[in-house]
């Protein structure tokens, strides 16, 4: 399982980095803007489209200085890679009036800052089993297409 | 001997290997701030006070968090007196605070 977090903070990158560790999730990539987030995740408007990692989850800033947070989850959405992958976003309290405009954009939950441990642990463990439903979902659907296929033959 | 309560702060023991770089962090931000006071530069007082408050509670550090909502409004307000003082109390708070680490 590989964690993307996004954040323009040194501090709550840091920060979510180890709560997630200390709760056993041992891949975690960190960016601090958009266009190194991109770049990560091999997606339109990377520097080096290659894309390096695969994500199975995603914690996003709401509020960034090179690219609002929101346009971020569209611009992940429109990856068919990355059409299922859970983003959560990252916001604080005076940032609720975007939360509909991010859930719109595609995102599946957010947290709140100051990050609480246990509520971060609680929210990404419901997100890596719903993303691990649509991963089983999707294979068996492959199974069957394929099953289907030999049939016709 | 008496405590300081308001100078404990109870940290999760998980966060030990990054509390000195969040201490470091903090006093570039004091230094920051004090810097865009004397150029009255608000709008990167406002930045600092609002990843201060980002950044603070995470941590353990309540405090913190609620010094950098002031030092944020502070800096809505251009109020560079209060500024001035929330900062100087949250170096002096910094200098002072006491961690202890628990597993939580």
């Amino acid at each position: 399982m590989s964690i993307l977090v996004i954040d323009d903070s040194e501090d709550i990158r840091r920060l979510i980095s180890t709560f997630l560790k200390s709760a056993g999730y041992e891949k975690i990539h960190t960016s601090g803007n958009a266009v190194e987030a991109f770049d990560l995740l091999g997606i339109e408007g990377a520097k080096t489209p290659e894309g390096t990692e695969d994500v199975d989850l995603i914690l996003l800033d709401i509020l960034l200085p090179d690219m609002d947070g929101i346009d971020i989850c569209r611009a992940i959405r429109k990856v068919k890679q990355y059409e299922e992958v859970p983003i959560i976003m990252v916001t604080a309290i005076q940032e609720s009036e975007k939360l509909e405009t991010a859930f719109l954009a595609g995102a599946t939950d957010y947290i709140r800052k100051p990050i609480d441990k246990t509520e971060l642990l609680a929210r990404v463990r419901a997100a890596m089993k719903l993303k691990n439903k649509l991963d089983l979902c999707s294979r068996i659907s492959k199974e069957l297409e394929q099953v289907k296929k030999e049939l016709r033959k | 001997m008496g405590d300081n309560k308001k100078n404990i702060v109870h940290v999760d023991a998980d966060l030990r290997p990054i509390i000195p770089r969040f201490l470091e962090i903090r006093q570039d931000d004091i230094n920051r701030i004090r810097t865009a006071l004397t150029e009255e530069d608000y709008e990167t007082i406002i930045r600092i006070g609002h990843s201060i408050k980002g950044a603070g509670g995470g941590y353990g550090f309540s405090v913190v968090t609620e010094m950098g909502k002031a030092i944020e409004m502070a800096g809505k307000a251009g109020d560079a007196s209060t500024v001035e003082k929330v900062t100087n109390n949250l170096s002096d708070y910094l200098a002072t605070v006491e961690i202890i680490y628990e597993k939580i």
